[in-house]
């Protein structure tokens, strides 16, 4: 049986200059190898060398495209083949190293970073550049930590590093720079401590400082790129706008539970900027902070070095970086999905015409008070002791007095099933965040409220939808259960 | 790119059916091209019809040389003009037109003649 098979004009040549040629088969393979006997010249354009049809070889039958079926597919007397070119090309431009000084290695470097100079695409040039690179990391927390350590022991020349925390012990499940001994250190001489144990040669630049809108920019502007490891909208929006206006790339991840993001923004370089993602931060306390929603410890390596890697195919201008596409890694799946994120041409930052030019207050962009404003590590709700309590709040001193004289109210628990059952305090009522607006018509009107929460944070949010919701008598407990635990009631667990 | 025994006399625009947007050292509708295959069997046929042939294709490149990439052999057709525009921010520089050796190992830069 012979199959009529139409030859596209670029394959002409080699089938006689012939445009359709009958050739015998039973099913499209068939067809395909007997007319690649009969017309050898066709062959390596139609098959690599692997026998496989070329990917940019489309073949129909009566214009149905075969990949559905397969190439088994029979083909029957009138039937007519197609071959029909899937024409691509471009060419990528070339992404530029970042850093465009190099810095001579030493034989006591060139042994160590051996096995990146036999790396083709590193190579002596490639390592060079990164001694020469200047890295500034915000945070030194769950991110932080796995990026300064792989970026020093990859041989970063200088890392300056943002962080105004000290070591707390509920960071040692995740903050991996940070160990037992170190509790109620200041978390950059932790860090430095164990970066300069790794690789001497560091530059290492401390910044004990919140990053702000006031001293942004002056921190950045002497840095090749940036390291976002923060946790909270405000900061993050911070660094974005700081880094698209001093034109440095900014390497974001986050975390949160049991998921991680990561991705590069660098307008200035072809790519989106946070914002152009993001236009708005979310409602204030929609988007649960780690220290309010647990993090698993193990997604801070696993999105921190991400980062890391991104950084070091910046600094040599090598492999396709993580522009324009947001990775997101669900460790429960053990899943990465890519997004795209286009850039916005009406972005308020790197937009053509861009409404925001410089650092603005981003703690009254993200809709934040100042009382619990964000900081650059894992605990970063930072709450009001006893000194400046707000009109609201009460102190864990007064509530102790209150228990203690028997007073008429009810102590509500606003935390996560999951912290209740870490550590209560006796005889409050459970109520969740957010169950709360379904429930808090169980809560009654006439009676003094006093709300708790871990520290406050979300007992204050609890108390305005109350407030919202026409309830008069509100009280937060400032510090929250960790403040009564501190400071009243020592069997209390903190953490 | 039509026209008959090496002459084009008629250009036909595809579109390009990659639509992503552009990300620096990434792949995407600025530094790549795909032609429909449909698209493309439906040109021919209609310059079949009128008695011309596809002679070749003609793509730029943005902010690069107008010379074949890898990507540009590896998915190249025998017997055709590749012609390269180099656009250098919005403006073409450069054009050089290619063909494909048969045994598909390289491009050969061709003479190209314009004539009225």
């Amino acid at each position: 049986m012979a199959i009529k098979v139409t030859i596209p004009t670029a394959l002409r040549r080699f089938a006689n200059g012939q445009a359709t040629v009958e050739v015998p088969g039973g099913t499209i393979s068939e067809v395909l190898g007997n007319l690649t006997t009969e017309h050898a010249q066709l062959r390596p354009h139609l098959y690599s060398d692997d026998g496989k049809l070329r990917n940019f070889v489309r073949v129909y039958v009566n214009d149905e495209d075969i990949r559905a079926k397969g190439d088994d597919a029979q083909v029957n007397e009138g039937d007519e083949i197609s071959i029909v070119p899937s024409i691509a090309g471009g060419n990528l431009a070339k992404l530029d190293p970042i850093i465009k000084d190099r810095a001579k290695l030493t034989n006591e470097e060139i042994k160590r970073y051996s096995r990146h100079l036999i790396l083709p695409e590193v190579g002596v040039e490639g390592q060079e550049r990164i001694k020469a690179a200047k890295v500034l990391l915000i945070g030194s927390g769950g991110l932080g930590s796995p990026i300064a350590l792989y970026l020093t022991a990859a041989g970063v020349g200088t890392i300056g590093m943002v962080e105004f925390d000290t070591v707390d012990f509920s960071n040692l499940q995740r903050q991996i720079i940070h160990f037992t001994g170190d509790v109620g250190k200041h978390k950059l001489k932790s860090a430095e401590e164990k970066l300069k144990a790794i690789n001497p040669n560091l530059n290492f630049i401390p910044y004990p400082v919140k990053i702000t809108s006031d001293n942004a920019l002056d921190i950045i502007k002497d840095y090749d790129l940036v390291l976002d490891g923060t946790d909270n909208f405000p900061t993050r929006y911070l660094v974005n706008d700081a880094c698209v206006m001093l034109k440095k790339p900014n390497v974001y991840g986050s975390i949160f539970r049991w998921e991680g993001m990561a991705s590069v923004f660098a307008p200035h370089l072809g790519g989106p900027c946070y914002r152009c993602w993001y236009p708005e931060p979310p409602p204030p306390g929609l988007v649960p902070s780690c220290a309010e929603g647990g993090v698993l410890g193990v997604i801070c390596g696993i999105i921190g070095n991400i980062q890391a890697n991104e950084a070091v195919k910046l600094i040599i201008g090598k492999g396709k970086p993580l522009m324009g596409r947001l990775l997101r890694f669900d460790a429960m799946d053990m899943s990465f999905r890519e997004y795209k994120i286009p850039r916005d041409p009406n972005c308020p930052v790197c937009g053509k015409n861009p409404t925001v030019t410089k650092l603005i207050d981003y703690l009254e962009f993200c809709g934040i008070g100042r009382g619990e404003e964000g900081g650059t590590s894992g605990d970063s709700i930072v709450e009001k002791k006893d000194e400046g309590l707000g009109p609201d709040d009460i102190s864990v001193e007064t509530l102790k007095k209150m228990r203690d004289r028997k007073d008429d109210f009810v102590l509500v628990d606003v935390r996560n099933p999951d912290e209740f059952a870490i550590c209560t305090i006796d005889g409050s009522v459970k109520l969740p965040l957010p169950e709360l607006p379904q429930r808090f018509q169980e809560l009654p009107k006439d009676k003094l409220i006093v709300l708790h929460c871990k520290s406050g944070g979300r007992s204050g949010r609890a108390l305005k939808f109350l407030r919202s919701q026409g309830y008069g008598k509100l009280k937060n407990v400032a510090g929250g259960i960790n403040a009564w635990a501190e400071r009243i009631d020592p069997n209390v667990p903190q953490y | 790119m039509l026209g008959k025994d090496g002459v084009i006399t008629e250009i036909v625009s595809a579109d390009n059916r990659r639509t992503d947007l552009p990300a620096a050292g990434g792949e995407s509708a600025r530094n790549r091209y795909l032609i429909d295959p449909l698209v493309y069997m439906k040109i021919e046929r209609e310059a079949d019809k009128r008695g011309m042939d596809v002679l070749g294709i003609y793509h730029s490149h943005p902010d690069v040389a107008a010379r074949p990439s890898q990507f540009d052999l590896d998915h190249a057709w025998p017997n055709f003009s590749y012609l390269i525009v180099s656009v250098v921010k919005g403006k073409a520089v450069e054009s050089n037109s290619w063909r494909l050796r048969d045994d598909r190992s390289a491009f050969d830069q061709e003479a190209v003649e314009i004539s009225e």
